[in-house]
């Protein structure tokens, strides 16, 4: 709080009340209040370029009644949810004389923007939200603020500063008020110019139908970039929409072909995720999970050339013996041009893949994998993981398993840490049929919510072979996670990348109706 | 003036209102020294009485100053809460497997023979796009 407005008591007195209510009006009249615009983004108006994170949120009320979210709202109170949050909000309702929920709806119910930007190592935020004329009475009158300078008004208890451009109330912290003071600056002048609507990455999000929830997200170094978000509700599914740039990204969506949708069709239910892309042909990533996979059995340029058009990444799942603990397993398969060259090359990747792990675990190298003419290759690596990983469950039972493929859908060379997945992998290459992904999507993918969920949950089975000193907070962890994850009874996202370091994609959660909701 | 001072200057008409007011003129001088030790007692315990509503109303504010300080502060709070609540979900990361001190991931990559194309590198028609 600054010295000014310090001096100031919570219980002024009713001309000091007055003379903020007056300011407030005096400001009003005889500025040309710009408010967030309507359109898609139209919040990125009235916020600074340097703000890291912009939220929109339109209509909040209508989606806290909506039957669909209520169990989301259940999982996010329990995530965002806090005793200090619930003190605050209580304490601010009660001196208001209004029930907490009413104060939710009334205060960013209609129609809020929430900006927040780093400065000095200090998060500064502003949120500004659209409420009736009497509620900012009821504010006033209640919580009594001190006048600040510049017509703000300041309420010390709340530790708040706000401003009033009818029907906007603009709220941000007492003590940091600079993005306060530039949100409000930018309403009252009433121009874009240096505003985030001015950023070129948001250009193409500016032409998108305006959204309920739309977010606006800067990423720093190295990351770099800026991915804008926006939510709807259509026919009772939430669909999310979304594009990134960025200098360096953290993921992988290969241009080129339409990805085989009716291939996802085939592999869905074969685990907790399934996805189909064009093979990634840019530089390896260690720190990318099916990279560094792949990068460990030396991954090498003559294999990328003999890739064909489609690539699928399975997450699946086992149950770890003699116990009720899930562990995932993953699985890899290329479209392969040459095959009986593809063989030779995946066979050299296997036996190099063991020997590495045998070797970093500071064990013998392995025995050579059995290869015989259209039988799996199978090779235990769970010895030389378990020392490496600590005995860690993931890597109790890992066993490597690469074949070939070949069906009337192609001929394909299929790795997996788990020969089961392998041979479902297999198989439902081969019952796939070849479909062309709508919108020239690259890359197409599906998650089962339940399926993650019944994973999650059994690892609260058996904490102690997770974290065996002190298992409560990742049981706590786990419990919340699969919470939300049951929310989401199917996930499905299909994502293209039109140019350098640009992806798009959009994401449909469908939720769990009536008696299908997992407990 | 000391009501009921029988030692004081001659009655006189003040002295009938102030019995009409319930004054009571002391009959001796040890009467007046009960009175005057009673009306000491009377004015001690009245300034007793106004200084404890003074600590109890001084202590009353400044709890309320107390509590108006320590209360969370609205908006800091629910930023703070949702952070904190996204931080929950980090100790997941507690059970996650580790490798001390190297990197599995990065394996050394030794030159080795390549394996020879079977055929033409032309790509088989099945993997042609769509």
């Amino acid at each position: 709080m600054s010295a000014a407005t310090s001096t100031f008591r919570n219980a002024l007195s009713l001309p000091a009340r007055l003379a903020v209510v007056a300011a407030s009006l005096a400001v009003c009249a005889v500025a040309s209040a710009v408010p967030p615009g309507d359109g898609p983004f139209g919040s990125a108006v009235v916020v600074p370029a340097d703000a890291s994170m912009v939220l929109r949120m339109r209509d909040a009320k209508g989606m806290r009644s909506d039957a669909l979210m209520l169990r989301a709202q259940s999982s996010l109170l329990q995530l965002a949810g806090s005793r200090v949050l619930s003190q605050a909000w209580d304490t601010l309702a009660g001196e208001m004389g209004m029930d907490p929920s009413a104060l939710v709806d009334g205060l960013i119910g209609t129609d809020i923007t929430y900006a927040e930007r780093t400065r000095d190592g200090k998060v500064e935020w502003a949120a500004v939200t659209k409420v009736e004329q009497p509620l900012h009475d009821l504010l006033i009158a209640k919580l009594k603020p001190a006048a600040g300078a510049g017509g703000r008004a300041v309420f010390p208890v709340q530790q708040m500063a706000s401003a009033w451009r009818p029907p906007y109330l603009v709220l941000g912290p007492s003590d940091r008020t600079a993005l306060l003071e530039d949100v409000v600056a930018r309403i009252d002048a009433a121009k874009s110019e240096g505003s985030l609507a001015a950023a070129a990455d948001l250009a193409p999000a500016l032409t998108w139908d305006a959204a309920p929830v739309e977010v606006i997200w800067q990423h720093p170094a190295p990351t770099g970039g800026l991915s804008a978000f926006s939510a709807r509700m259509v026919d009772g599914k939430l669909r999310v929409r979304h594009r990134s740039r960025f200098d360096r990204a953290p993921i992988h969506v290969s241009s080129g072909a339409p990805a085989d949708a009716g291939l996802l069709d085939s592999l869905e239910g074969a685990g907790i995720a399934a996805l189909v892309m064009n093979p990634w042909r840019g530089e390896m990533d260690a720190s990318e999970p099916v990279d560094a996979f792949l990068m460990e059995g030396g991954f090498d340029d003559a294999m990328r050339s003999n890739m064909g058009a489609r690539q699928l990444v399975v997450v699946g799942d086992v149950a770890l013996e003699g116990t009720r603990v899930r562990v995932p397993t993953l699985g890899v398969a290329f479209e392969v041009r040459d095959p009986v060259l593809a063989e030779a090359q995946w066979d050299g990747w296997g036996q190099r893949f063991a020997e590495s792990v045998a070797r970093r675990a500071g064990l013998p190298a392995p025995d050579p994998v059995a290869k015989q003419p259209g039988v799996p290759r199978v090779a235990d690596i769970s010895p030389a993981m378990r020392a490496l990983f600590q005995d860690h469950p993931f890597v109790r039972s890992v066993r490597l398993a690469w074949s070939s493929v070949a069906s009337p859908n192609g001929t394909w060379q299929a790795v997996a840490t788990d020969p089961a997945l392998l041979a479902q992998l297999a198989e439902r290459i081969s019952k796939a049929s070849r479909v062309a992904a709508s919108d020239d999507a690259n890359e197409v993918g599906v998650l089962s919510g339940r399926a993650l969920a019944v994973h999650l949950r059994s690892w609260t089975t058996d904490p102690g072979m997770f974290v065996p000193e002190t298992p409560d907070p990742f049981v706590q962890a786990a419990t919340l996670a699969a919470d939300i994850t049951s929310v989401a009874q199917r996930v499905r996202w299909r994502a293209r990348a039109p140019a350098a370091g640009v992806i798009e994609s959009e994401v449909v959660v469908e939720f769990p109706t009536g008696a299908s909701i997992p407990k | 003036m000391i009501p009921d001072d029988r030692h004081a200057a001659a009655p006189d008409v003040t002295d009938s209102v102030m019995r009409r007011l319930g004054y009571h003129r002391a009959v001796d001088a040890a009467e007046l020294r009960s009175m005057r030790r009673r009306r000491i007692g009377i004015a001690a315990l009245q300034g007793t009485v106004v200084l404890a509503a003074c600590a109890l109303g001084a202590a009353w504010w400044m709890g309320q100053s107390r509590n108006e300080r320590t209360q969370p502060a609205v908006g800091d709070a629910l930023r703070g809460s949702i952070v904190q609540g996204a931080g929950k979900l980090d100790s997941i990361l507690l059970g996650m497997p580790r490798v001390p001190n190297t990197s599995v991931m990065q394996a050394p990559e030794a030159p080795r023979s390549q394996d020879l194309p079977s055929k033409s590198p032309e790509p088989a028609p099945h993997v042609r796009s769509y």
